[in-house]
């Protein structure tokens, strides 16, 4: 009864936290340029974040250590300084699009300009982290992103051709307009297969102090919950193709995707929209603030943890605090949140291998693994994860500069 | 024991579970005709860094001197580990000693303690 009472908070915290700017940003533009034709690339991304999830998961049940520790330890610090400072500086990136997607969801609710909303923004997102434990934030957030469903509710409502859907799940090229279809494709991966999932999960499940009882939990909890949460954002693909597109809007802006929802809800889309984009954004901004703080003080071996009180982990809570001092300032000079989104999905592309080609290594490890190592099967996974993260990792920056506009 | 294998990166905690950082270098004593001995652990930003590069070592040595003169890079004497696992775990306990931990004291004294809420 327990297991099954935590699977389904694993489930609904996978479905709550999945959608925040890069998600909502790529799935707009893919569904309102291509149609469904980029449902594919949300598929693949899916199935390698299930993989990727799973073992960091496992790794965290069996060892109570983290991705970021095993790393460091197996491969070396002058190693490991370089998936750390690439993960920061990407990290960081994305954390700047966040805030400035929370402050621009208020801004087209109020009026007030983003540039008045970035500052209070990161001060509720540092508050919540200040004052609160991982558990509440994580369950609180994530109920509260549970409203991002209104996406599949409309899809559903505006009766989608499920066959043309289905179809386009395949891999396939586009004639048209291939540089932008590749790069709209790399930026749809770069946003499901986020670094930061991958070494804050891990460390969120020794916050949560997994033992090799939740191997189980943990796999049921990786494979449904990110499907689900994978199928609310290719609801927005959807929408787009259903609501956008026919009407030649690109999606250029967030501003001009704002409507999205006022079809299937006259009275209540526009209001259910912005609270959607500020609850996703603040969600995966408290996620990637953690995240700093977790990979440079694991990677330093400082004592971790959002549930204790900041005098007691004075660095591990300083490192989120000087990156919400920093995040803030592209919203504050007036920077468009969604072209720092697109081009934060790039670099994350880029970054991809360095990050997860360790693991290759790390899930054999016996030391950390025991018997739970490994098999083939995840073997196969992972080295296809990597050829693939290789791959979108050349092709990124040549796509973002003939494919971008 | 393979001291890179099983000791260099890995990390050291104290009784209470309090971690003291990673063990960033190996101090090891030459001597003449008999094998070397393993005299401490380090555990040190600019220990870490000179395993990258010797300028990285020289940025990192001028920058911690000037924004934390109060920090100096530790040594542990193999005589102190009772556990040697995924961590090593030493016999002391930091909080008690004011010789280890000194950033992660001093900012928790000067920085976060000024913070709202900083004191909770």
């Amino acid at each position: 009864m327990k297991n099954v009472a935590k699977v389904g908070l694993g489930v609904l915290t996978s479905i709550g936290g999945y959608l925040e700017v890069g998600s909502i940003g790529t799935a707009l533009q893919a569904g309102a340029r291509y149609r469904y034709g980029l449902l594919w690339a949300l598929a693949v991304g899916t199935v390698c974040v299930i993989f990727l999830t799973e073992m960091t998961g496992r790794l965290a049940a069996v060892s109570q250590h983290t991705v970021v520790d095993a790393i460091r330890k197996r491969f070396g610090v002058s190693f490991q300084i370089w998936p750390l400072a690439t993960q920061s500086v990407v990290d960081l990136f994305v954390l700047a699009s966040e805030i400035g997607g929370a402050a621009l969801a208020l801004q087209l609710l109020t009026g007030a300009s983003m540039r008045v909303w970035a500052l209070p923004v990161a001060l509720l997102v540092w508050a919540l982290l200040w004052f609160g434990t991982f558990r509440a934030i994580e369950h609180s957030v994530a109920t509260l992103g549970l409203i991002t469903l209104c996406f599949a509710v409309a899809a559903v409502k505006l009766g989608p051709d499920w066959h043309e859907a289905v179809r386009n799940l395949v891999p396939h090229v586009s004639h048209r307009d291939p540089a932008q279809y590749g790069y709209l494709a790399v930026a749809v991966l770069g946003a499901t297969i986020s670094p930061y999932l991958i070494t804050f999960y891990s460390s969120g499940g020794v916050e949560e102090r997994m033992t090799p009882k939740d191997l189980l939990p943990n796999r049921i909890v990786a494979a449904v919950g990110m499907s689900f949460g994978s199928l609310v954002a290719m609801a927005i693909v959807v929408l787009a193709a259903l609501v956008l597109a026919p009407r030649g809007v690109r999606a250029d802006t967030y501003q001009e995707s704002a409507f999205i929802l006022t079809i299937p809800f006259p009275r209540w889309g526009f209001a259910l929209f912005c609270t959607s984009l500020f609850i996703g954004c603040v969600g995966a901004a408290l996620e990637l603030a953690l995240d700093l703080a977790y990979i440079v003080s694991q990677s330093f071996g400082w004592d971790w943890g959002e549930s204790q009180r900041p005098r007691e982990e004075a660095r591990f809570a300083l490192v989120y605090t000087l990156a919400l001092l920093v995040a803030p300032l592209p919203a504050l000079a007036g920077l468009d949140p969604l072209k720092l989104t697109m081009f934060s999905m790039a670099i994350t592309v880029v970054a991809l291998p360095i990050v997860i080609g360790p693991l290759l290594v790390i899930m054999n490890d016996k030391q950390y693994l025991h018997a739970q190592t490994n098999g083939l099967l995840g073997n196969v996974a992972v080295m296809v994860i990597v050829a693939l993260a290789f791959v979108l990792a050349v092709v990124a920056i040549p796509l973002q500069i003939t494919g971008a506009r | 024991m393979d001291l890179v294998r099983d000791v260099l990166d890995i990390r050291l905690v104290d009784r209470e579970g309090q971690g003291l950082g990673r063990v960033d270098g190996i101090l090891l004593q030459l001597r003449a005709g008999r094998p070397p001995r393993f005299v401490a652990m380090e555990v040190g930003a600019v220990t870490a860094a000179r395993r990258i590069h010797p300028r990285v070592a020289a940025i990192v040595r001028w920058a911690t001197r000037r924004l934390f003169p109060c920090v100096r890079t530790t040594r542990y004497a193999p005589t102190l580990c009772r556990d040697l696992g995924v961590d090593i775990e030493l016999d002391l306990v930091a909080s008690k000693n004011p010789r280890l931990l000194r950033m992660e004291k001093w900012l928790g004294r000067h920085v976060v303690s000024k913070l709202p809420g900083g004191t909770w």
